[in-house]
């Protein structure tokens, strides 16, 4: 069944059975492979994306009901800019990533979290990213991370914020 | 064989959530009225289905915190934990302060073995509804007052349960899962039975 | 990071044939010009077999180890670049093809010579001796925290020197001065009094005719620019932004998606398959059944049972037809085995005590328990655990006209090459391998397997084809972390001095020191039997010194309850000939503050294990709320010898810390009807955020020769756990998971 899909602001027609986790779409249809399986049934965080800049675990997310919605991945974080997007920056600033097979899926649910919420608390961070693991358990430094870039982040408000998606979209 | 058709009748649920979301009014019979006591046999239905872990594992009280009990997280009756991922769903009961319950929760349910389960407007139900660890007789009362029900008469709690499509899920559960007791339709002839008997609760 | 580049990546032969011998340029007249035309581009000189010079003066490290997060490209490269003087903003990494010479033979000493420091006279023949030995043993091995201690130490730096030695000739002869005028820094040659100043670069080919020295000079610890200080890690960028490759990653021309399910109960076969339904579903080409495989391996051989694969158009469809299967298994009679049958047999052989085996025997034990005022007796029981490595296990495959090009990411690159030869029935030459990222190695990235189903299912499709195992795939067919027992028995003095140590454990791997105590002991009687069962056996960050760092370390703690005395000051009155010990321990304590008291329901517990070369000691500081554990924070001190890159240490230790503590405090697969129960996350859980601690970290260079980090930090975790759970609670945990017996706050099991 064809289905069109937004990923990254870019317009995909794709084939796929409507049963098929956005996931597989991704690494295997439309070769953005910064996505990663991890566990395949939402317990990991590995496959996170935004969509509608929300965090969703695209493993168990079927195609079907997708069409017509914005989805970003890893690949379309930064955006169009060849700046690094402040979470990537104060990753590496942090030296985050060991193995870095979970960092995609961390990254997605920080971003996710710092549009709803610019200037989160401990608490507020431990909660979003609780459904995120790291068998490097770099936990301590993901949660600093954040902090940095929340910190670094431009003043928006969360309404500002879906109306830049809604420009852009 | 039976595999293909769960594949089937699962595909037919991600096209068509609506087809299974309907209780047609055509298959609802007419209320009958009973005596209380067979007023109070129907009600013990309809506890039996609110009770049950499909139910009550999201009408949680105000930590909001959904819990995972029942056979189906391998826990015997009277145990329980929180839900995994120490998940909050905050005072919006979905999660969007923290995460989203449709973070996982799609709008139909995985296929896969421990998937999570998925539904439309997947989230918490109100915290004034709260079934979790309630007796019989308080989720009756529970049930009667339209502050504790979302401001619904007894028929509009009846419809509710004939057409929500994230009510219907307790009995679609997906595999592994064991559903509520009886079917909507069932559920939906108890209660209105109850109703039009006077509604009579239990005794604490 | 460098890697090869996607082309070259992606052609066949381009790596195949000639090779090069890691170190070579380190034996005279032994000089390998086949490495040549793998690691040399357009206008580059090969130099050494570490080292590539180009024309803009960039240094290229060609490094022999996997990246498995470890931060090891980069250590290493410090480690070359300090002893070259090289300029750091223009050291590039690259890690080493799999080619047959390219076997890690230093990383062979340090396995069967470990410990042995050389005279410089005799390394040569040590060199070429050795070199011989890891041939043969097919080593190019990333585990055993070998990488900055054996490669960095004899490899890198003798090389980084040697090099820079060569550069120096090479300048003086060109300037007609002397070679001790030359002085280097940041990649450029300087002689001062004639104001001559020249690049690397400038002076590459003449030094590339030279023959090197394999006895350079080392810098000492005052003199090191680069060791010791944090660099970036070269990986890291890429691992941000989505653009790393993985092994799942790779994307090869008309390949297709594999899945596979092997006989639960393992070693079992196939006794019917009804795969109608499967190949009826959308987008499934073929089910093929895959028959035992076995490899002799470097560290223990393996065998596994038959394997049902379904061939499809995508992952999903492979998912969705492996589910769709009917097969019957053969259990090959263990199909009623228990782990409840398991432990009851290490308890029987343990007791039976038949063929005991000694580590340990000094003193006379039977006299020190005479002679004792206090016995005490404790048994102490683990289960088997899983490595659930982030990265599900992965392969493609191209199998074609007798040849076979593979891409894995795994920690043994040459065996698995050998493996995936033999399978199939090639020589070693007819398999092109590529070794990737891998999201996690843990130990389980060591065991062929999976390489193995990959190349056999390419030959039977005759189609690239990309094998992905579903994570409970992973968590049923692992090579487990053994269930064990430990039983003790200690004698204590009137005024607590501990008189014997009696230890008998069942299944002993490796390293062998694993079970000994630094303590003072006069009289130790510590040995073990072998009680096998049909789980597979394969090793586990820090392999038996994560058992025997919760076993040893929590008994002493006992012994110290026992004798009225501090755990901590317990333990460092028996360390008196052990300085590098008592430092740790004694720092650990200060930074954790072990002094000051802790409030009700609060406690700190304290554990010391050398492994692997560094020694580490934890404090764990918990509080109990609401009945429950909360891990308030972990102190750590590690000795490493000297940290080359220190924040990689630090990063090593927090990490091997929430792995240590994922399994004391989850950490249980089981068997049921011969098989695993457990299947994914949900029921076989990782640490997460909220519950992990603050991690505070601490390191002591003392200068002895350097050890390991990418395992030293996980024995002590458990029984600094238990033994702070001990302190506050007075509950005294012999079990392992410890969410068994006490419940932990957030994330428990479901």
């Amino acid at each position: 069944m064809t289905k069109k899909l937004r990923v990254n602001g870019v317009e995909h027609t794709v084939d796929v059975d409507p049963s098929t986790p956005l996931l597989w779409v991704l690494r295997e249809q439309l070769e953005l492979t910064g996505t990663k399986f991890g566990c395949g049934i939402a317990q990991c965080g590995a496959c996170t994306v935004m969509i509608e800049g929300v965090a969703v675990r695209s493993c168990i997310m079927p195609v079907a009901n997708l069409e017509g919605r914005d989805i970003t991945t890893i690949e379309g974080l930064a955006g169009n800019t060849q700046t690094p997007h402040p979470l990537q920056q104060a990753w590496i600033d942090h030296q985050v990533p060991q193995c870095g097979y979970c960092q995609s899926g961390q990254l997605m649910s920080a971003a996710a979290l710092l549009k709803r919420n610019p200037q989160p608390t401990d608490a507020d961070i431990n909660n979003a990213m609780e459904g995120n693991i790291c068998r490097c358990g770099m936990y301590d430094r993901i949660r600093e991370a954040i902090k940095t870039a929340a910190e670094a982040m431009p003043e928006t408000t969360p309404e500002q914020e879906i109306a830049k998606e809604a420009d852009n979209g | 064989m039976k595999t293909s058709l769960i594949i089937t009748a699962l595909t037919t649920f991600i096209l068509l959530p609506a087809s299974l979301a309907m209780t047609p009014e055509d298959e609802r019979s007419e209320p009958v009225v009973l005596s209380t006591e067979e007023a109070l046999t129907e009600w013990h239905k309809v506890f039996k289905v609110f009770s049950h872990p499909r139910c009550t594992n999201c009408h949680v009280p105000e930590d909001h915190r959904p819990r995972w009990s029942g056979p189906s997280f391998g826990l015997s009756e009277g145990e329980w934990a929180y839900h995994g991922m120490n998940i909050s769903s905050g005072e919006t009961r979905d999660g969007q302060d923290s995460i989203p319950c449709s973070a996982c929760h799609a709008e139909s349910n995985s296929e896969l073995p421990h998937g999570p389960p998925g539904a439309p407007h997947w989230k918490l139900a109100p915290v004034e509804m709260i079934w979790w660890d309630q007796s019989s007789a308080q989720i009756c009362a529970q049930i009667k007052d339209p502050a504790r029900n979302g401001g619904r008469t007894l028929q509009d709690v009846a419809d509710h349960i004939a057409h929500d499509a994230l009510v219907h899920w307790g009995w679609e559960p997906g595999p592994g899962r064991e559903p509520a007791p009886y079917s909507v339709a069932a559920t939906v002839t108890a209660f209105e039975n109850w109703a039009a008997s006077g509604a009579p609760c239990p005794a604490e | 990071m460098g890697k090869w580049t996607r082309r070259a990546f992606l052609s066949a032969g381009v790596l195949a044939g000639g090779g090069i011998l890691v170190g070579v340029a380190l034996r005279p007249g032994n000089r390998n010009d086949a490495l040549a035309p793998f690691v040399e581009g357009d206008g580059q000189k090969l130099v050494h077999a570490y080292i590539k010079i180009d024309q803009d003066n960039v240094v290229t490290a060609i490094i022999p180890h996997s990246e498995m997060g470890q931060g090891v490209h980069t250590a290493l490269a410090q480690m070359l670049a300090d002893e070259l003087d090289a300029d750091w903003n223009l050291v590039r990494v690259e890690e080493a093809p799999a080619i047959g010479d390219y076997s890690l033979y230093s990383v062979g000493r340090g396995f069967l010579l470990q410990g042995i420091d050389f005279p410089d006279i005799v390394i040569p023949t040590i060199e070429g001796v050795m070199m011989m030995l890891s041939d043969s043993l097919d080593l190019q091995v990333t585990g055993g925290s070998m990488s900055v201690r054996v490669t960095g130490t004899y490899g890198m730096r003798v090389a980084g020197a040697a090099t820079r030695d060569m550069l120096k000739r090479a300048a003086a002869k060109a300037w007609g001065v002397s070679e001790k005028e030359i002085t280097t820094e940041k990649s450029m040659l300087i002689h001062t009094a004639t104001s001559r100043r020249a690049p690397y670069a400038e002076f590459a080919a003449a030094a590339a005719e030279m023959t090197p020295s394999y006895t350079p000079k080392l810098k000492e610890i005052k003199d090191y620019k680069l060791m010791g200080q944090h660099k970036p890690r070269f990986d890291i960028p890429a691992k941000v932004d989505g653009s790393a490759k993985f092994a799942l990653d790779v994307r090869v021309p008309g390949m297709v998606y594999a899945t596979v399910k092997r006989a639960p109960v393992f070693g079992g076969t196939v006794k019917s398959l009804d795969d109608r339904a499967a190949r009826a579903i959308e987008g499934v080409l073929d089910v093929v059944t895959l028959p035992v495989t076995s490899a002799d391996m470097m560290i223990g051989g393996f065998t596994a049972g038959e394997v049902v694969a379904v061939v499809a158009e995508g992952y999903w469809a492979a998912q969705r037809g492996l589910r769709a299967l009917d097969i019957q298994w053969d259990n090959k009679g263990n199909g009623a085995v228990s782990s409840a049958d398991i432990a009851a047999q290490h308890q029987r052989d343990i007791e039976a005590g038949a063929d005991r085996k000694s580590d340990r025997s000094t003193g006379n034990i039977e006299d020190a328990f005479a002679n004792a005022d206090t016995i005490l007796d404790a048994d102490y029981t683990i289960p088997y655990l899983a490595h659930t490595c982030m990265e599900p296990l992965n392969a493609t495959a191209d199998y074609r006209d007798g040849q076979c090009e593979i891409w894995v990411g795994c920690q043994n690159p040459l065996g698995f090459r050998r493996a995936v030869a033999d399978v199939l029935g090639l020589n070693e030459e007819q398999v092109t391998f590529h070794n990737l990222l891998m999201g996690g190695g843990f130990g389980r990235k060591s065991r062929p397997d999976w390489a193995m189903q990959a190349a056999l299912l390419s030959k039977a499709v005759g189609k690239p084809v990309q094998l992905i195992w579903s994570r409970e795939e992973d968590v049923r067919q692992d090579f487990y972390r053994p269930a064990s027992r430990s039983v003790f028995r200690a004698g204590l003095s009137q005024d607590g001095e501990l008189l014997g140590w009696q230890n008998t454990y069942v299944n002993k791997q490796e390293p062998a020191e694993a079970p000994l105590i630094p303590y003072a002991v006069e009289a130790q009687d510590i040995g073990y039997v072998q009680s096998p069962s049909h789980v597979p056996w394969g090793a586990w960050r820090s392999v038996d010194e994560s058992m025997h760092g919760f076993f040893t370390e929590s008994f002493i703690d006992e012994c110290a309850v026992a004798a009225g005395k501090d755990p901590y000051e317990y333990r460092a009155n028996m360390l008196k000939a052990h300085p590098r010990h008592l430092a740790v321990l004694n720092r650990a304590a200060e930074e954790a503050g072990w002094s000051a008291p802790l409030g009700l329901g609060r406690g700190r517990g304290i554990a010391l294990k050398e492994s692997f070369g560094s020694i580490v000691a934890q404090v764990a500081e918990i509080s109990i709320m609401n009945e429950q554990v909360v891990i308030d924070r972990m102190v750590a001190v590690i000795d490493p010898g000297f940290a080359v890159a220190p924040d990689g240490v630090v990063a090593q230790i927090e990490s091997g810390i929430i792995y240590g503590l994922t399994a004391a405090i989850y950490g249980e697969i089981t068997i049921e009807d011969g098989a695993v129960q457990q299947s994914n996350f949900h029921d076989y859980p990782a640490l997460r955020m909220t519950a992990s601690p603050v991690i505070e970290t601490h390191i002591i260079n003392s200068g002895y020769a350097p050890g390991g980090a990418g395992e030293p930090g996980t024995p002590p975790a458990a029984s600094a756990l238990a033994n702070a759970i001990y302190a506050a609670t007075g509950k005294r945990l012999r079990d392992l998971p410890l969410n068994k017996h006490i419940a932990f706050a957030e994330g428990g099991r479901a």
